[in-house]
């Protein structure tokens, strides 16, 4: 249940209906009572705290703060069209636990019991922030950390500064003195915090694998040096075998030619920063007026439940292991397929194709996500509806 | 207590603290002839403020210290209500952005109080042994955000478990936008109505001076908008609007903000757009409201600048003028200056000044 549960907002969709909100609870179990008298298809509550929730115009509900959101969803994985529902979720799940891990509970600082971890019933997660540090940062404050965890707006010369030395400067005899300077780019110290920190530990591991696989490789793994000449990653990967302890320790580049050290960066800024930066869904976190999935409550789509979960659950979970009702009979129940599929649910691993019978539990899963239609298209007149 | 501290940073606890104990009272502080000086440096701090966006300096060491400490205690309060009663925008914003930077420049000789400022303000951070603060994270974004540079970005910044790392005259800065907005949230103050005539003389002399700032700083120095001075852009999106054709939003922004800032009321700005031929004023109405700030008691938005302006596509039949400007609202203040110089009788060379 949401704290400070009297100054919340609540919204619900019914079956068939649309979206009713402006509601408030005076207790969980008002709440509870109406829930279980309407039972809604979709359940929602308010991120944000108003001293007025039920008030039907935002303006005169007074904002109060809000918990901080973040939103990971398949949706927004790359190539999830092509992939299974379980797929999807594990992909998901390691977008997951690298926010809480990456950013929540290290870089942001926040304690483990202030991080809020739940299924979302859909195809995500969400994390709910709870502390009085954050709860009245606005929606600018809040765009400046979704930059933060979504990597944008990195400054490749704050994190690798160049640096500028003039080797030697010779004096031509009529007032003029020539300086060779020599240019290069340093590297964060071990201690440096933040993106600097993540840089330094990622040039690390690129370094690694510029010396071990073979350009080709290379070229996969880092789509920008696609144009690269192989002889040159080769060389570098050579010349980095030697100088890479150097560097670490000296946290410079200078031994590196600036070819190579513009390569790295390259490397580092178009391929390795993508990578170490969350997905989250990026409007979801500044808006301080939005309505979320209630936990506990049944997903209309899915038949899932949005499931408060640990850090240490997440590392395995399995929405359909975990967050199947208990509503849900296991009776048999007709649909048909829409295609072929694998599931397992519970502790049932199906293999299911055109008109089957699968328990109420699955099924509702399986319509939900439009992977089946309920009953037999060849029993169809005796659909009901 | 610690009256230098005190008279330093009057907004402190310890400052009201060391008036209560040391003074006499409001009443007194506003009519009293021992309190003279106070009002005096009252006075100063707000016309500092609002002309030379300082707080001119005070000698708080040396001879008659106590009574000089206490002069500059009460100023503090008797400045803040002369700002409340007034009670206008930019005069209230200049005066907290002065008193604040006052508070910067201080804290730079005396980083003893740095940690005592920093808790009253409810910054959290610390001191570190090499001269860095370390600045939680949500507060270095509370008063970070408006300082929009590359610099200033979270991601760009040495954060650690929580709290973000910074050179010491940065985490300066953020004090200052601190105190600036503590101080716009708290005035006005409520003023009883009668200590208001103790107040008029001084309330008379800024009032006059700001109002001179206001038409200075007014690109149409206080006078009417004139059409001929408009910028070629918005006066085809005038035409268009009047033409009653469907402005896109960037050119509706464009032309609302611009009227805005050239000081036209919402009347005024909804005559504009009431000239279309299907005018429907609830639809406008929000619109404007909104973006002149009206809607939630806000200066409102500035206009976009040309660069903004062109990638919009709404940078429409610029001219000669247009290439030596990157705001309309320059191209305004030039033909302006223009027109009076035309108008004045030793006539002057036009002169081109550089945008
Ligand atoms: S250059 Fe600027 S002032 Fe001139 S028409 Fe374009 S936007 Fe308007």
């Amino acid at each position: 249940m949401p704290d400070r549960f009297t100054k919340r907002e609540f919204g619900f969709i019914p079956f068939g209906r649309t979206m009713q909100r402006h509601l408030g609870f005076t207790s969980p179990e008002d709440l509870r009572a109406f829930l279980i008298s309407r039972v809604p298809a979709h359940s929602y509550y308010s991120t944000a705290y108003y001293r007025y929730p039920a008030k039907p115009v935002m303006e005169e509900k007074e904002w109060m703060g809000a918990e901080l959101i973040f939103d990971l969803d398949a949706d927004h994985l790359a190539g999830a069209d092509q992939m299974t529902y379980s797929e999807m979720m594990v992909q998901i799940r390691k977008e997951m636990i690298s926010l809480v891990d990456d950013y929540l509970t290290s870089d942001l600082g926040f304690a483990p019991e202030q991080v809020h971890l739940c299924f979302s019933g859909g195809r995500g997660y969400h994390a709910h922030v709870r502390t009085d540090d954050i709860f009245t940062l606005g929606t600018h404050e809040r765009r400046e950390l979704v930059d933060y965890i979504s990597g944008t707006g990195l400054d490749l010369d704050w994190v690798f500064p160049l640096q500028q030395d003039a080797v030697f400067s010779r004096n031509l005899g009529n007032g003029t003195s020539v300086a060779t300077v020599h240019r290069y780019r340093l590297i964060p110290a071990p201690e440096e915090g933040g993106w600097k920190h993540k840089m330094r530990r990622a040039l690390g591991d690129v370094c690694v694998l510029l010396e071990t696989a073979d350009p080709k490789d290379i070229k996969k793994e880092f789509p920008s040096v696609k144009g690269s000449d192989p002889k040159v990653l080769a060389r570098l990967g050579a010349h980095l075998k030697g100088a890479e302890h150097d560097m670490f320790a000296r946290n410079s580049m200078a031994d590196l030619d600036t070819h190579e050290q513009d390569l790295l960066i390259k490397i580092l800024g178009q391929d390795v920063a993508p990578r170490l930066a969350s997905e989250i869904d990026k409007p979801v976190t500044p808006d301080i007026k939005r309505l979320i999935r209630l936990p506990g409550s049944l997903h209309g789509k899915t038949g899932l439940r949005v499931t408060p979960i640990t850090r240490d659950e997440l590392t395995h979970f399995d929405p359909l292991q975990s967050a199947v009702p208990s509503c849900y009979t296991d009776e048999p129940v007709k649909v048909t397929m829409r295609r072929d599929l694998s599931l397992d649910i519970l502790d049932q691993s199906l293999t299911l194709h055109g008109e089957t019978e699968v328990p109420e539990y699955a099924a509702s899963f399986l319509i939900g996500r439009k992977y089946a239609d309920y009953g037999w298209l060849s029993e169809r007149s005796e659909r009901l509806f | 207590m610690d009256t230098l501290r005190a008279a330093r940073y009057p907004f402190l606890p310890e400052a009201a603290a060391f008036a209560e104990k040391e003074s006499e009272g409001l009443e007194q502080l506003l009519s009293s002839p021992s309190y003279m000086d106070a009002r005096k440096r009252g006075l100063a701090r707000v016309m500092g403020a609002l002309e030379n966006h300082e707080i001119p300096d005070a000698t708080l060491i040396g001879t008659a210290q106590d009574y000089n400490r206490l002069m500059e205690v009460l100023s503090y309060p008797y400045a803040r209500m002369l700002v409340s009663v007034i009670d206008d925008r930019l005069l209230t914003k200049k005066y907290a952005l002065a008193e604040a930077v006052r508070m910067n420049t201080l804290l730079h000789q005396d980083r003893d109080s740095l940690s005592t400022v920093a808790a009253d303000l409810e910054v959290k951070a610390q001191n570190n042994p090499d001269g860095t603060v370390s600045i939680h994270f949500a507060d270095f974004l509370r008063y970070s955000y408006i300082l929009k540079a590359v610099e200033w970005k979270l991601i760009n910044m040495d954060v650690r478990r929580g709290f973000v790392r910074l050179e010491s005259t940065k985490f300066d800065r953020l004090l200052q936008n601190a105190l600036q907005n503590r101080i716009e949230d708290e005035l006005p103050l409520t003023v009883p109505d009668r200590f208001k005539p103790f107040l008029q003389a001084d309330i008379d002399h800024i009032s006059m001076v700001l109002a001179e700032t206001k038409r200075r700083l007014s690109p149409t120095g206080g006078e009417a908008v004139k059409d001929g001075y408009l910028p070629p852009c918005i006066r085809a999106i005038i035409a268009s609007a009047q033409a009653g054709m469907n402005l896109p939003h960037s050119a509706r922004f464009a032309l609302v903000s611009f009227l805005h800032a050239l000081g036209m009321n919402y009347d005024q700005i909804i005559g504009v757009f009431a000239q279309s031929p299907d005018f429907d004023e609830s639809v406008s109405a929000y619109q404007i409201k909104h973006i002149t700030g009206e809607l939630n008691g806000t200066e409102g938005y500035t206009p976009p600048e040309c660069g903004t302006m062109k990638t919009n596509g709404i940078c429409f039949n610029p001219d000669e003028l247009c290439e030596h400007i990157h705001h309309p609202l320059n191209y305004y203040r030039i033909r302006a200056r223009e027109g009076k110089q035309r108008n004045a009788p030793p006539a002057q060379p036009a002169e081109l000044p550089k945008d």
